[in-house]
């Protein structure tokens, strides 16, 4: 699957992370051609920074024919559903994925119901999986019907006192965290952290098992 | 004021139509019909019209504009280049390009304008008044009459382009622009964005050569206008042929070309003032901070974004707050035209 960034920061930011994990994965992972073909999945950034290359890259592993449009609104984390409804609309299937921080994972989906809500979305829980981390959610707002995929960032046992992407990530790196692994993803060197990046691209096995609830959301992008 | 502009089989649209403000902004991505739409508006008054640059002639200028080495003849306008009739409507008057019978391009208008006569030919069911003729071999052929009619508002097409064609027709003109206070009002406009001080524009030998347009500092200095930075060359070349000229429309391609972004908030500030005084502006141009500049200043004006689908021509009117609500969830238009239209 490729991904079509709605906006030129994001794009920016996506193809230069990317050109410096591989001067051609840019080419292959992002659509540019302008010629209209219906793009109907949206993925929404709560976060950004690692979920930038992060998120692409498991793109680029799933069908290789689609393209799904992705942003990243003004507003992180829940608060970027507030900026969606303008835009649900255009789209079948939202992919939402933010990271869990602090929040217990039920807390975090009564969060995003209510929010959905707030915009005038009514929805109802089809699915939960992967330990609560991939929520399905089937959705309405006026006669538009829509699936909205949440994807939690964060795993459990890897020691991090605020769950978010970069769990994911020191795991790949195989270090310890000492307290927050997004202090100890930083700690790392560019070129470390670029590795990291280059075995989500070359180990689909490694990085799926890594991304679980990743592959498991992005995949229902595909249908 | 043109309200509304419909093409058919011009350039690369099969297909379309735009509705048209007094300040219109064009965005859109690469080969999507902006400027196909600002030559068609800068055709539409009268092809044969004489315009403020060399060549001299509204349809020729385009020609050249278009031209690589010696290619001729002017079937770059039709769709595909095989089209055999092309139309450019602005509100209810017609400019129809017909092949046929050929050789060349005969151009008629569906518009009898008052105190012009020639022969009426009646294409698909409707009357047309003979204008003139393109050659295969370049030639314009029409009645001095057509020269000075006007089918729609007359229009001025500004671009990077075509400032090159310019300066040879200001140089011609100079003695008609010499004494007016336009080079030394615009001198001064300019010296608020760059570091000299220039009080005035002159056109003078160049190393005993043909005559140059110069800039003069304050201290007397001569720099020669094609050596300014592009944005201020441009810009006073714009400027003058505006001033000139004064056409009712001003069409300007690509206007976030070499600008610094304070020179653009003087020139968005000279297309309020145009509009005040009851003139039309439509621009084209791939900066959302241009678009944003501009409604700034004009509160009413139209954001069209444009797209060209298998020739077809589509086209979304954009209100400020949806661009706010856009931005706010992340999205640009220019990288989301294919979703917004």
């Amino acid at each position: 699957m490729r991904v079509r960034p709605l906006d030129s920061k994001l794009y920016d930011n996506i193809r230069s992370k990317l050109r410096k994990i591989d001067k051609q994965l840019p080419q292959k992972v992002l659509a540019d051609k302008v010629t209209p073909t219906t793009i109907d999945s949206l993925i929404v950034l709560g976060d950004g920074r690692e979920d930038y290359v992060v998120v692409p890259l498991i793109c680029h592993h799933l069908n290789g024919n689609k393209t799904a449009a992705i942003v990243k609104p003004t507003f992180t984390r829940d608060g970027a559903i507030q900026t969606l409804k303008t835009i649900v609309k255009n789209y079948k299937t939202i992919a939402f994925i933010l990271d869990q921080e602090k929040d217990e994972l039920s807390a975090l989906s009564k969060i995003i119901t209510m929010k959905l809500n707030e915009i005038g979305v009514k929805c109802e829980e089809i699915e939960n999986s992967v330990e609560g981390r991939v929520i399905l959610y089937e959705c309405n707002l006026g006669d538009h019907r829509f699936r909205f995929v949440v994807v939690v960032n964060g795993v459990e046992d890897v020691g991090s006192h605020s769950h978010k992407i970069e769990d994911h990530l020191v795991r790949l790196a195989g270090v310890t965290v000492q307290n927050d692994s997004k202090d100890t993803w930083n700690e790392l060197g560019e070129e470390e952290r670029l590795e990291v990046f280059r075995r989500i691209r070359d180990d689909r096995n490694v990085a799926e098992k890594v991304f679980k609830q990743h592959f498991e959301g992005l995949r229902l992008l595909e249908c | 004021m043109i309200k509304r502009l419909r093409l058919e089989n011009f350039k690369g649209v099969v297909e379309g139509e735009v509705e048209l403000d007094k300040l219109t902004i064009l965005v859109g991505p690469n080969n999507s019909g902006k400027t196909t739409i600002l030559e068609a508006l800068f055709l539409a008054p009268n092809p044969f019209r004489q315009v403020p640059y060399v060549p001299e002639t509204a349809v020729h200028l385009l020609l050249e504009y278009h031209k690589t080495l010696f290619e001729k003849g002017y079937t770059f306008l039709l769709n595909k280049y095989i089209a055999k009739n092309m139309l450019i409507k602005v509100d209810e008057r017609e400019l129809l390009f017909t092949k046929d019978p050929g050789p060349g391009i005969a151009v008629y208008t569906s518009y009898l304008p008052i105190g012009y006569s020639s022969f009426i030919r009646r294409i698909k069911e409707k009357n047309y008044i003979y204008l003139g003729h393109l050659h295969p071999d370049s030639r314009i052929e029409c009645e001095p009459n057509v020269l000075n009619i006007l089918i729609a508002d007359n229009t001025l097409l500004l671009s990077t382009k075509l400032v090159k064609f310019a300066h040879e027709y200001l140089q011609r003109k100079w003695i008609e622009i010499l004494n007016t206070k336009v080079p030394a009002l615009i001198s001064k406009e300019v010296s608020r964005f760059v570091s000299e001080e220039y009080v005035n524009i002159t056109a003078e030998p160049f190393m005993a050569d043909s005559m140059t347009l110069y800039v003069m500092l304050d201290d007397g200095t001569r720099i020669r206008l094609s050596d300014l930075g592009a944005g201020v060359h441009l810009y006073i070349i714009n400027r003058l042929l505006y001033e000139h000229y004064r056409p009712d429309v001003v069409l300007w391609d690509d206007l976030e070309t070499h600008f610094n972004p304070r020179f653009l908030s003087h020139i968005v500030e000279w297309f309020a003032d145009l509009v005040e005084e009851g003139k039309q502006v439509i621009v084209s141009t791939h900066s959302l901070e241009v678009v944003e500049k501009i409604i700034s200043y004009v509160n009413d004006a139209t954001v069209l974004l444009t797209l060209l689908r298998d020739g077809k021509l589509r086209v979304r009117k954009v209100k400020s707050d949806e661009l706010e609500e856009w931005a706010k969830a992340g999205i640009d238009p220019r990288y989301a035209e294919v979703f917004l239209l």
